[in-house]
């Protein structure tokens, strides 16, 4: 291939720039907004190497391996999630991750697949964050299930969407949508808070 | 048709100061808040609510619940109008309307009556005999004048105005029934620290309780389970709210009505919530339904299950009859006879059983009921409502009626034959139901499927005390079952000791014949379609021996009460007929919905609009912003064309496609599918996949590949690129990208998890638009960018990593058109970007904005292959690809491709078509026959695409032709048999521009 020297790049433009560009609340106090990704790889290990591919991951970002497919890992930098038993999917708050790990496995050992704007996270956060996603997510949200720092690959309106509760908030939910979906996902979820909110059987229920 | 008000103070569950004005055909009417449709018309003396499906004879109120028949009716007007509901299951809300369906002009005057009179021709069957002739098409004119006589109401064709939404739920034990046994195992389950579910289809937890006098031990009892529910973190309440299908894994289909009553306002409401929700043990608790016994007039107003009518007076203090008769075989309708004696009727009970219960007899004698025991009811008479009834000593060994029996005066008859367990959400999910001689019915077997349990009534506990326990130990073994108990040293929770005179055994009685032994004339069986003991035994002589058969013959058991008061009945008479016991005749399939729910609710959201996601390209926001007509591609929103003012589509993909050939043209083509090919084995892995070979593709080449299935048949097509030694970058088709992804993957896993290779899906990761046209190069060349994109520098076929105008990108040089072209990818963010750039660049270069209309046109005058021809019947031979098939390795498809039928030569072979007259216009679909023949079946073939040609000048087509290539230079006929034309035209190879590529390698 013909590779020449880089120019800065500029900033990646939203998915979602022609519906928000910033926080929206969807209900009383349960709010949306996009959280944009800096970087995001996936990490895939050979049937012989998973555990020595994981093992470089841990060391390279100084995190715990995922132990499971459930329970993410990370640090402030990085978020590592186990979305298959020989790979992970790696999101970071800086860019150049995928050189960083290109540099630390070896062809033999898996594969680096760059996918840094092929997601768009959304953090929905607030009370009823977890009912209004069960309007569509057929998965057990419920803190005892699904705790902060754990996550479920799942399918919201017929859109694969990955759900990540996080630690930093109360009740607080990453989702990762393929960029593609973005619009129809934000569309499908701005439709249900609206639709759940319009009578008070429907808040009680956002509420609960 | 109205009588005095029989509304009784001092009595029931309603709200006697709240009145709530309705209206019933127009009359105005009040009825309290906590009625029912059904309470409240009875309460204002209505006993004729609607007309039958069939016969279009009188019907009353038979039911208090799901299990009603006859009392259909439509609720309110235009958009809200609500067909088909069952008068027993609306609560009533001030300004309520409710009209009779199935009847004209009038209710009370219903000219299709008429249709009873030829009753004896109108048997089961009888359209299916007499409808279906003297053509094949003659059924089409007869349906239009019989749906018009029979039926039921009209469903509105506006939009629903209103909301529904769909929710997951989760649970560790739903409970299914708030009556005794529910409530009882719901507060045990609870105890244990199950998180419950409890659902309850009423508005009131209580179950059968709530038919019981008012302000007793049975009231309080419950007040304190529900205090005790309503006070639990663990436990949630879903009230108005049905169990409806029961599916696989624990999951379960619920309907919650959160404003069915109360009335609509102008603005649109969130109306009704469906639930998924999914338990881990479930607890039915569903209740047992009373069925009723048949006879000659068993369908007249005023005949009704004695377990309703207690319901009326007790529930909703409504005294249905004054004269009552209660026809029973068993212990339960004695409370009945009981209850309304005590609130003022006259009742006589007919028990066909030669003794009586002794204790229930005596308290029943008590309150001024007159006992017949050894009788039965043998003919119900009246005209629009029941009056009298025929009652006679009643021979237990033969079901007959010994003549000559006693006319008595009545304006009631309450008809308890037993009860049946409630168990349809088992019996759904596969259960097999065990028939119980004693119960007369069926019950759950000894073993039930995994995850249930079934408690209560519906278990055949009859008695209250015996469905709390039942509840009790059903509910902490279920929580036990997901790992919760009791905290050691819990006392037991307090029972319910009712006495509710369950002492002696049921005698099995279905029908009650005449003195000769057969059937009475107007003896139904399942009220809702009109089906009668006559048309059962007309469907057993004409053969349908199988309950399935008799179900779907006569199609009793079908419509919106699913046959809830009729199945057993009918399977008991059908194996008197066959002369087996019920057991040997078996079981219709049970099937959702338990009752009826509203499609909108299935629906949820999901309509219009946001029936299904949309995917959209980065670039989705420029092109709108610059005039591009936007078309749906499958699940792809993509830029169609960009009319200048006053084009139509016709004129704007002509000019695009003319002179993208002149100048240099864009079009967004993010939406191909992209796979990222990874692993040292990836050659091996795409050698494998593809005909072609891969493994001397140099780093920094494309090249384009053909995958088969297994069968032989092509797959999909699209280029790769080598990125790096082990590095790869497939394109495959936008429609056929999420199978190749999926079988891909499947091989890895599967057949070939010796190869080190990774697929990752990249189609969202990169924005990509295809540039071409001769000027082309100098576009590029204008835009600041690293990549040298002179031939010598980058080939056909050639590929590229670099910047433009900032942005990374990859370019490869490969061309739809058939122009000087290459792809531009860059990460998706920067998409629009890239677009702005070169649309910039553009203005100097007469830059073209190209929508895929023009794009699918030029790929018709280039004679690529597309989607249109890879239909799965297709070779590689057939899409004139032989070449490309390499024989040096083994790849998918290769073996099975050899099959005899798939190299015959008169297979469909990919052609051109081109019109003979340049002004006929060739249209897509339109079959190929031979000149000046007639097609006959399918034909010699199809036009799989078409377009008008600015390189030809006229429409051209590409075709499957029946040795289509030995055919080129010939002509054929193009027949559309729509538009019923039929078009010579000139068969050419599907190639019509540039057919040695010499424009792509400029």
């Amino acid at each position: 291939m013909t590779r020449r020297e880089k120019k800065p790049v500029p900033d990646p433009r939203s998915a979602l720039a022609s519906v928000t560009t910033g926080a929206i609340e969807l209900a009383a106090g349960l709010t949306c907004k996009e959280s944009p990704i800096a970087d995001l790889v996936m990490v895939s290990a050979w049937r012989d190497a998973a555990a020595k591919v994981f093992d470089l991951v841990g060391k390279t970002f100084n995190i715990d391996v995922p132990e499971d497919c459930k329970a993410e890992s990370g640090s402030d930098q990085v978020t590592a999630f186990r979305v298959a038993p020989r790979r992970l999917m790696i999101v970071s708050g800086t860019p150049e991750l995928l050189s960083t790990l290109r540099g630390a496995i070896a062809e033999e050992e898996g594969a680096v697949s760059q996918q840094g704007r092929s997601r768009v996270r959304l953090r929905l956060s607030g009370p009823g964050a977890a009912a209004l996603l069960s309007r569509g997510a057929p998965v057990d949200l419920d803190e005892s299930v699904l705790p902060a720092g754990s996550f479920a690959q799942t399918c919201i309106h017929h859109m694969g969407v990955l759900i990540h509760r996080v630690a930093a908030e109360k009740e607080a939910f990453d989702i990762y949508v393929l960029r593609s979906f973005a619009l129809s996902f934000w569309q499908w979820l701005s439709e249900s808070a609206h639709i759940a909110t319009q009578t008070p059987q429907g808040a009680a229920a956002l509420a609960e | 048709m109205a009588d005095a008000s029989t509304r009784l103070g001092g009595y029931g569950r309603i709200d006697h100061g709240k009145p709530v004005s309705f209206t019933f055909n127009g009359r105005k009417m009040t009825g309290r808040a906590g009625d029912t449709l059904a309470s409240a018309l009875l309460a204002n003396g209505i006993r004729l609510v609607a007309r039958s499906f069939k016969y279009h004879r009188p019907r009353g109120i038979y039911a208090m619940g799901v299990d009603e028949p006859n009392a259909l009716v439509t609720l309110n007007t235009g958009a809200r109008t609500e067909p088909n509901t069952q008068a027993t299951t609306v609560y009533l809300y001030e300004g309520l309307s409710a009209r009779s369906q199935n009847c004209w002009p009038s209710l009370g005057f219903d000219a299709m009556s008429i249709n009873d009179k030829f009753s004896r021709f109108l048997a089961a069957g009888f359209y299916y005999k007499t409808f279906m002739g003297p053509t094949r098409k003659s059924w089409m004119f007869y349906e239009h004048f019989i749906r018009k006589a029979a039926g039921m109401g009209e469903a509105t064709t506006l939009d629903d105005p209103d909301f529904y939404e769909k929710v997951h739920g989760f649970c560790d034990v739903m409970v299914v029934g708030g009556g005794p046994a529910g409530l009882s195992a719901a507060v045990n389950a609870a105890r244990a620290g199950a998180c419950v579910v409890l659902v309850e289809q009423s508005p009131d937890l209580g179950g059968g309780l709530l038919n019981m006098p008012a302000g007793g031990k049975a009231d309080r009892w419950i007040a304190k389970q529900v205090a005790f529910l309503r006070e639990a973190q663990n436990v949630r309440i879903l009230n108005r709210c049905s169990v409806f299908g029961s599916y696989d894994h624990g999951s379960f289909g619920l309907v919650e009505r959160l404003q069915d009553h109360v009335f609509p306002p102008q603005k649109a409401v969130l109306r009704q919530r469906m639930w998924t929700m999914r338990a881990r043990r479930t607890i039915l608790a569903t209740g047992a339904l009373e069925r009723p016994i048949v006879f000659g007039g068993n369908d007249l107003p005023g005949v009704m299950l004695a377990s309703a009518a207690r319901g009326y007076l007790n529930h909703f203090s409504v005294l249905a009859g004054r004269k009552v008769v209660v026809f029973t075989n068993n212990d339960s309708a004695y409370l009945t006879a009981s209850d309304m004696a005590q609130a003022g009727a006259a009742v006589t009970l007919v028990d066909a059983r030669p003794i009586s219960p002794s204790v229930a007899c005596a308290r029943a004698e008590k309150s001024g009921v007159t006992v017949r025991s050894g009788h039965a009811v043998a003919q119900a008479s009246g005209r629009k409502r029941i009056t009298s009834v025929k009652i006679a000593q009643f021979d237990c060994e033969n079901g007959t009626a010994r003549d000559p029996g006693k006319v008595m005066q009545c304006d009631l008859l309450c008809l308890s034959g037993g009860w049946n367990p409630t168990l349809h959400l088992l019996w759904q999910h596969g259960g097999k139901p065990v028939f119980d001689d004693a119960l007369a019915t069926f019950v759950p077997g000894a073993t039930i499927e995994d995850g249930f349990s079934v408690a209560g009534s519906a278990n055949g506990r009859y008695s209250t005390l015996d469905c709390v326990l039942d509840g009790q130990a059903k509910g902490l073994e279920a929580a036990q079952a997901c790992g919760f108990d009791l905290p050691d040293g819990s006392d037991d929770y307090p029972a319910l000791d009712l006495t509710d005179g369950w002492e002696t055994q049921l005698l099995p009685v279905w029908e009650v014949c005449d003195s000769a032994g057969k059937s009475q004339k107007k003896a139904f069986v399942d009220l809702q379609h009109d089906v009668s003991v006559s048309d059962l035994a007309l469907a057993h002589r004409e053969g349908y021996v199988s309950a399935e058969h008799l179900k779907r013959y006569t199609t009793l058991g079908m419509a919106s009460d699913q046959g809830k008061t009729a199945n057993v009945i009918a399977l008991a008479l059908l194996a008197k007929h066959r002369g087996q016991t019920i057991p040997e005749v078996g079981f219709t399939t049970f099937r959702p919905p338990f009752t009826p729910v509203a499609v909108g609710a299935l629906a949820g959201h999901e309509t219009g609009p946001n029936i299904e996601p949309r995917r959209h390209t980065p670039m989705r926001q420029w092109h709108l912003d610059n005039g591009a007509k936007f078309i749906e591609t499958g699940i792809w929103d993509r830029a169609w064309y960009y009319p200048k003012p006053g084009e139509d589509i016709e004129a704007a993909y002509i000019r695009e496609a003319r002179e993208l050939r002149k100048s240099v043209g864009v079009v967004d083509v993010s939406t191909l599918g992209k796979i990222d090919v990874q692993g040292p084995d990836a050659a091996e892995f795409l050698n494998r996949v593809y005909v072609n070979g891969w493994s001397k593709l140099p780093v920094g080449k494309a090249r384009y590949g053909v995958m088969l299935r297994e069968d032989g048949m092509v797959f999909d097509d699209g280029t790769t690129t080598r990125l790096s030694e082990h590095h790869y970058f497939m394109t495959v088709t936008t429609a056929g990208a999420g199978a190749v992804m999926s079988y891909l993957e499947f091989l890895l896993q599967t057949c070939w998890s010796d190869l080190k290779v990774e697929v990752t899906s990249a189609t969202d990761q990169w924005a990509a638009v295809a540039v071409s046209g001769p000027k082309t190069r100098d576009l590029l060349s204008s835009i600041d960018s690293d990549i040298d994109f002179s031939n010598e520098a980058l080939p056909f076929m050639g590929a590229a990593e670099g910047t433009m105008a900032g942005l990374p990108v990859r370019a490869i040089r490969i061309t739809f058109t058939g122009e000087l072209g290459y792809e531009i990818y860059t990460p998706a963010g920067f998409g629009e970007a890239l677009q702005e750039a070169i649309a910039a660049a553009g203005s100097a270069h007469d830059l073209l904005m190209l929508g895929i209309e023009a794009f699918g046109a030029l790929r018709v005058e280039k004679g690529h292959v597309a989607g249109s021809e890879i239909t799965g019947r297709t070779t590689l031979d057939d899409l004139g690809l032989a070449r490309m098939g390499s024989t040096n390795k083994h790849h998918i498809g290769q073996v099975l491709a050899r099959r005899e039928a798939l190299t015959s030569s008169d297979r469909q072979q990919f052609v051109g078509l081109r019109p003979v007259d340049p002004k006929a216009v060739i249209k897509g679909g339109s079959i190929l026959s031979e000149p000046d023949e007639t097609p006959k079946g399918h034909g010699l073939g199809y036009v799989t695409a078409m377009a008008f040609s600015p390189v030809v000048g006229s429409t051209i087509g590409l075709g499957l032709l029946s040795g289509g290539r030995a055919r080129i230079g010939s002509t054929v006929n193009v027949v559309d048999t729509v538009d019923d034309t039929i078009i010579p035209a000139h068969v050419t190879t599907p190639h019509f521009y540039d057919p040695e590529g010499e424009k792509a390698r400029a």
